[in-house]
This record gives C-alpha cells, sequence and structure tokens, in this order.
C-alpha cells in the first residue's frame, strides 16, 4: 500500500470525505471490474461498485488497516455480488445484447477494439454458467493474481476450499471453451458449404 | 490392450481440457480490466449524500415515533392515576367518573392561576412585573428565531 493511501485511510476513518472520495477514485476500476465480470452487464456492475463503496464508507471505522485494503474491498463487493444472485434472476447474458463496457486500453484502433469486444463477450460467455462464488474465486485469481490465502481471506473459505473451488471451475472452463469452439467450427463449415454450393 | 485404450482416452482427454485451459486463461488475461464510465466518483458521492439523507429521514422518523409512543405511555400512566380501579360492571360509569375529576382538576387549575394573577400586582411592584414580562418575551423570541434558524439548515441540506 502507498504511503498517501495510508494517509488517506486514516483520515477517512477519522471522517473526511475528500481522502474517501480519493480512495474511490484509486479502487473504482477493480471494483467495478470483478462487479461486472460477476453480474454480466454493466448497469448492475455499476450499481454493486456504487453499493459496494456506500457499504465500505459506512464501515470504514471498522476497517483493520494492517489489512490489505483491496482485498477488505473485493470482499464487500463480492458478497454483494453474491447476495444480488440469491435475490434476483440475473437475466441470461447474450452476445447481441452485450452492452461494451470501457477497456483499459486508450487509443486503440477499430479492429482492436472489435477484438477487445469480442473478447469480453468470450470472458462473459465463458463466466456465465460459474457459481458467483467461483465467478469471484477466478477474477480474483486471473484478473488480480491474489493468492489462494488472500482469495480465501476475501471470500471467508479455507484455502483448501479456494483450491478445489478454482481446480472445478479451469475445468468446467475448459469444456465450456471446447463446447463453443467446436460449435463455431461447425457454423463456420457450414457457411463455407453454403458458400462454395 | 482395453486398458491401454482407455488410459490412452483419458491421457487425451486431459491434455484437450489443459491446452483448451490455457486458451480460456490467455483470453482471460488479453480481456484486460474493463472501468466505469467516466464520473464515477462524483456519482459516489451524490449517492452518499442521498443515502445520508435517507438515513437522516430515518432518524428524525424514528425520534418522532418514539416520542410519540413515550408520550402516549405517559398520558396512559397519568390517566391510571384517575381510574382508582377498574370494574367490569360500568365502563360508562368510568368514563363519567374520569370526566368529572377532569372537569375538576380544570377548575382548581384555573381557580389557582386566577387568582395568582389577581394577587401577584400587589405583591410585587409594577416595574419588577414589566422587566419580567419583558425577559420572558426576548427568551421566547430568541427560542423561536432558533428553531427557525435549526429549521432552515435542515431544509438547506436537503436541497
Amino acid at each position: 500500500m502507498h504511503s498517501s493511501e495510508l494517509e488517506w485511510l486514516n483520515q477517512a476513518q477519522k471522517g473526511d470525505d475528500l481522502a474517501f472520495s480519493r480512495l474511490v477514485e484509486a479502487y473504482q476500476r477493480p471494483v467495478y471490474n470483478l462487479c461486472y465480470r460477476m453480474l454480466g452487464n454493466a448497469g448492475d456492475a455499476e450499481d454493486a461498485a456504487q453499493e459496494t463503496f456506500i457499504r465500505a464508507y459506512k464501515a470504514i471505522h471498522r476497517y483493520d488497516i494492517s489489512r490489505k485494503f483491496s482485498t477488505w474491498l473485493l470482499s464487500i463487493a463480492s458478497n454483494y455480488c453474491i447476495d444480488q444472485h440469491r435475490r434476483r434472476k440475473l437475466p441470461t447474458f447474450s452476445y447481441d445484447e452485450f452492452e461494451s463496457p470501457i477497456i483499459e486500453d486508450k487509443g486503440i484502433g477499430m479492429e482492436a477494439r472489435m477484438m477487445q469486444d469480442e473478447r469480453q463477450a468470450q470472458v462473459s460467455v465463458l463466466l456465465e454458467n460459474l457459481s458467483p462464488k467461483d465467478k469471484a474465486a477466478v477474477v480474483m485469481r486471473y484478473w488480480y493474481d491474489y493468492s489462494y490465502d488472500e482469495i480465501a481471506a476475501a471470500l471467508s473459505l479455507s484455502v483448501s476450499a479456494v483450491k478445489s473451488r478454482l481446480h472445478r471451475a479451469r475445468k468446467e472452463l475448459a469444456v465450456e471453451w471446447i463446447e463453443t469452439q467446436s460449435e463455431g467450427m461447425v457454423i463456420e463449415r457450414k457457411n463455407y458449404e453454403r458458400s462454395t454450393v | 490392450m482395453n486398458d491401454q485404450q482407455s488410459n490412452g482416452e483419458i491421457r487425451f482427454e486431459e491434455i484437450m481440457l489443459e491446452t483448451a485451459w490455457e486458451e480460456v486463461e490467455t483470453v482471460f488475461r488479453a480481456s484486460g480490466q474493463v472501468a466505469p464510465l467516466p464520473g464515477f466518483t462524483s456519482r459516489f458521492m451524490e449517492r452518499l449524500e442521498l443515502a445520508r439523507q435517507r438515513e437522516e429521514r430515518l432518524q428524525a422518523t424514528a425520534l418522532i415515533i418514539s416520542n410519540l409512543v413515550i408520550a402516549l405511555g405517559f398520558i396512559i400512566l397519568i390517566s391510571l392515576q384517575f381510574v382508582p380501579s377498574i370494574s367490569s360492571g360500568g365502563l360508562l360509569e368510568l368514563w363519567v367518573g374520569l370526566i368529572t375529576r377532569l372537569v375538576v382538576f380544570v377548575k382548581m387549575v384555573s381557580g389557582v392561576l386566577s387568582t395568582f394573577f389577581r394577587t401577584i400586582p400587589a405583591l410585587v411592584p409594577t416595574s419588577w412585573l414589566v422587566s419580567g414580562f419583558t425577559l420572558m418575551g426576548l427568551v421566547v423570541v430568541l427560542w423561536i428565531s432558533m428553531v427557525r434558524r435549526h429549521i432552515r439548515v435542515q431544509g438547506a441540506r436537503h436541497d
């Protein structure tokens, strides 16, 4: 953690709104990304990310400064998204409905942008069938390079439970990938046959 | 031979899954982090303010309700002072008795007050009375202005 972040945290714990807004500025992307990957659309992700920061603001005086702030924040975000999954049946994702989010890289060309959009759609389709907790674990592992211990702390699970969840998720994702790829190949083949006839 | 074949199939499946997973991981890592629309922090600050206002309203409502409950409790307690015993016989008799006692009580209080206001000019000099009433008036004006200021501050915060 940077010294300035530590300062903001101290100030925020004393009730300084400006210091907390700086923390929001610094952590909005990882929180939003987690929510987006877990909920599958930009509107719900925005709402969940905002709610995460509101909850963090209310509980900041209880935050243990020795703990990693991002882990604490992502733990709030993942719990909120898991609750959202439980409370309402989320609309199922489809490629046509794909709402393109803002990607990290700026100044990319049209072609690269289209490829990125396609990748985002692929990622959302792949993650769709995982359980909310598995999704959170996968995002923490493969987007933020969190250790098993950190994931366990964020999701209130044991390290072995995290390992087994990730192992199962990897297998499910691989099977899903093979299926989508073979479906794509069949469609391409049909298109090719149609064009040659 | 069959064992060898099935082992081979299992191994093939494992390799396929491993390769597929590697491709998935590549897609994941290449997809990067998605960011919210610009102005996220200002939207958050607005939302925080709304949440605060909602909380304040809830607290005010809770305060009013608790005050009402306490006041109601006091009224019931005071009323019970007028009711010596509740007989199952006549509710009407009970009410008549209660109202009679209340009328007697009000008459007694008004008698005491009128006597007080009639006798006080004789006991206290007029200058003392005038300065006393002026002081009371000033206190009342001060109190009203404080209440108005408080209401204005609350209104501004809600706007």
